[in-house]
């Protein structure tokens, strides 16, 4: 039994031959919401597309010609571009492999038959999730602060040193590290929490009656059960953090000298600042296709797709 | 047999422990605003907050409400987020409808477009859509509100689509035989049974306008048209590099959350049932 079946309570009936609407029907329901979708994402992209080659900016804005590959050659022969993507890249990896390992293991503790009163502690745990992100971010700024921040105060009072958390290009990385962190978990601890109950509880009761540990148990059941689940998690969480961008932006904007840059900021200031059109659609089109690819790999190889359709 | 008691107990104690500390390092940032929004401003004249308010006092959210442009602000962001809403609900059903019970060609792929254009930076369309919003003198909340349904359209259709395909085909199929439009039978059967994934939707719809800053920041030029998401960066950016009125940022941001968090609990089952639908399959 599925976990939608679970929540809906409804049975998944049988296939039928024949089409309930006609192709007709379908097409006429379907025009509307796809005119939209094509109007203002399709066609951005396509427009997107075609800017890469071209080389307007706010001082050829109308009267921009082509330029060939022109945007591609100078971004694959800029240093900063292999240094943000690899920042970024090194980034997502790290702090997914975090958010999976503290989201799961909350999730753990929260089936753990000795915790009492688990759904307290889930319902503070998921309070993250329940602000808007730039207010949160803008919080956790104001306790970073070297000179007031909350968490230099609370560093001197263990008599230790205040750290320059903003100012320092290491430092920062690693408070947006946890700030990402601190916004992600949630949401990886609430799916694990559904993948971990949906294991049928039979098979730890014979893996007992069998003397398997706890550990064993956990890799030889939970995990088999729960990997598609956790590859789907990777894929979103994945996604979103590699598009960090409001906690870049807010906490250091991608400084001090664009050593907290990730593959985001760097666009935005590449758009929206120097408004370099032609050339960022260039880095957006690099990016968009890196994406997409990692992405279709992921949810082919993991077969997430499978037992969607009907 | 005591080894082992005392083993239990002892790691009962430990899992009750580690969960308190996540909770308390979960919820440190989140007290904290909470308190420095009721501390008057004249305990900052050091600019550190106290932990724990001494004098607690409304005065900081008095200055927000008259003194700054937050209710227009406020008014802003809703008149964004209800036509946002109520359009992508209309839009995303029947053609999720169509996607679950439909035969056409090209349905799989179609399906596939749909799903992989979530995975695509928002900065790429983004851009263009600045560009071409430009011309059409759409950089403004109604060109916002249109930007938001499409970007809410491809998950609402995937999420609205998972949910018809649970619901049983006999009911719909009897009155097919009876000779009622597809039309009416998505009216008066399908979408009264659809009810919590369309509440679930409206919820993700509201949550995405309500917390969404990049595309806000870059179609709302005028500070009279900003969203309350682009009047906090905008605000704070200058505050945070002046000297800050933290008593007066913390309400603005304890009245800003209050509506997210009632939509929150109110949709929090039936978003986490959508998000699980989407992540796990029998």
């Amino acid at each position: 039994m599925s976990v939608v079946q679970k929540f809906y309570e409804v049975k998944r009936s049988p296939r039928t031959s024949s089409p309930l609407i006609s192709t007709l029907a379908a097409v006429t329901l379907l025009a509307p919401a796809l005119f939209i979708m094509a109007a203002i994402l399709g066609y951005p992209l396509l427009y997107n597309l075609g800017l890469a080659f071209t080389n307007r900016s706010l001082r050829h804005y109308y009267e921009y010609k082509f330029v060939g590959l022109a945007n591609f050659v100078q971004l694959l022969n800029s240093r900063e571009f292999y240094a943000v993507l690899s920042r970024t890249s090194l980034f997502t990896v790290f702090n997914v492999v975090l958010q999976i390992g503290v989201g799961l293991g909350l999730a753990v503790l929260l089936t753990s038959k000795r915790l009492r009163a688990p759904a307290i502690y889930r319902s503070l745990m998921i309070v993250p999730w329940v602000i808007p992100v730039y207010i949160s971010v803008l919080v956790w700024r104001s306790m970073f602060l070297t000179d007031f921040g909350l968490i230099n105060q609370f560093l001197s009072s263990l008599g230790l040193n205040g750290l320059p958390w903003l100012t320092s290009g290491e430092l920062a990385l690693g408070a947006i590290h946890i700030v990402q962190l601190w916004l992600a978990y949630p949401f990886v601890m609430t799916v694990s929490l559904g993948a971990l109950q949906s294991v049928p509880p039979e098979l730890y009761e014979a893996a007992m009656i069998d003397g398997a540990g706890t550990w064993s148990r956990f890799r030889l059941i939970t995990w088999p059960l729960i990997r598609p689940a956790m590859l789907f998690i990777a894929l979103l969480t994945g996604n979103t953090t590699f598009q960090l961008f409001i906690v870049v932006w807010f906490l250091t904007r991608g400084g001090p000298a664009g050593k907290t840059d990730l593959v985001m900021t760097w666009g935005y200031k590449t758009a929206f600042v120097a408004h370099q059109y032609g050339y960022q659609a260039a880095f957006m089109t690099v990016i968009s296709i890196i994406v997409m690819i990692i992405a279709t790999v992921i949810i082919r190889q993991g077969g997430l797709l499978r037992g969607m359709e009907r | 047999m005591s080894w082992v008691w005392l083993r239990d107990r002892l790691t009962g104690v430990l899992v009750q422990l580690l969960a308190t500390t996540v909770a308390i390092a979960t919820l440190v940032p989140v007290y904290w605003i909470a308190a420095t929004s009721i501390q008057p401003y004249g305990t900052f004249v050091t600019t550190k907050a106290q932990f724990v308010p001494l004098n607690p006092t409304f005065q900081p959210y008095r200055e927000v409400i008259f003194a700054t442009r937050f209710l227009l602000w406020m008014r802003n962001s809703f008149l964004v987020t209800f036509p946002a809403i109520i359009l992508t609900v209309t839009l995303a059903a029947p053609a999720a409808y169509a996607l679950s019970r439909g035969k056409f060609r090209g349905k799989e792929m179609l399906l596939g477009m749909i799903l992989m254009i979530q995975f695509l930076p928002t900065l790429t369309t983004l851009m263009p859509l600045f560009l071409l919003f430009r011309e059409l003198h759409l950089l403004n909340l109604g060109g916002l509100a249109l930007l938001y349904i499409a970007l809410s359209l491809p998950f609402s259709i995937w999420n609205l689509k998972l949910y018809f395909d649970t619901v049983p085909l006999e009911i719909e199929e009897n009155a097919c035989i009876d000779g009622a439009s597809t039309l009416q039978i998505l009216r008066h059967i399908v979408l009264p049974l659809a009810a919590p994934a369309l509440f679930a939707t409206c919820a993700f719809v509201f949550i995405l306008c309500w917390s969404e800053y990049i595309v806000a920041s870059i179609i709302l030029l005028d500070s009279r048209y900003y969203t309350v998401a682009v009047a906090f960066g905008s605000v704070a950016s200058i505050w945070l590099q002046l000297a800050i009125p933290w008593p007066q940022f913390a309400a603005m941001a304890v009245m800003t959350s209050i509506p997210f968090v009632i939509v929150f609990i109110l949709g929090q089952r039936y978003i986490q049932a959508g998000l699980m639908r989407g992540a796990l399959r029998g």
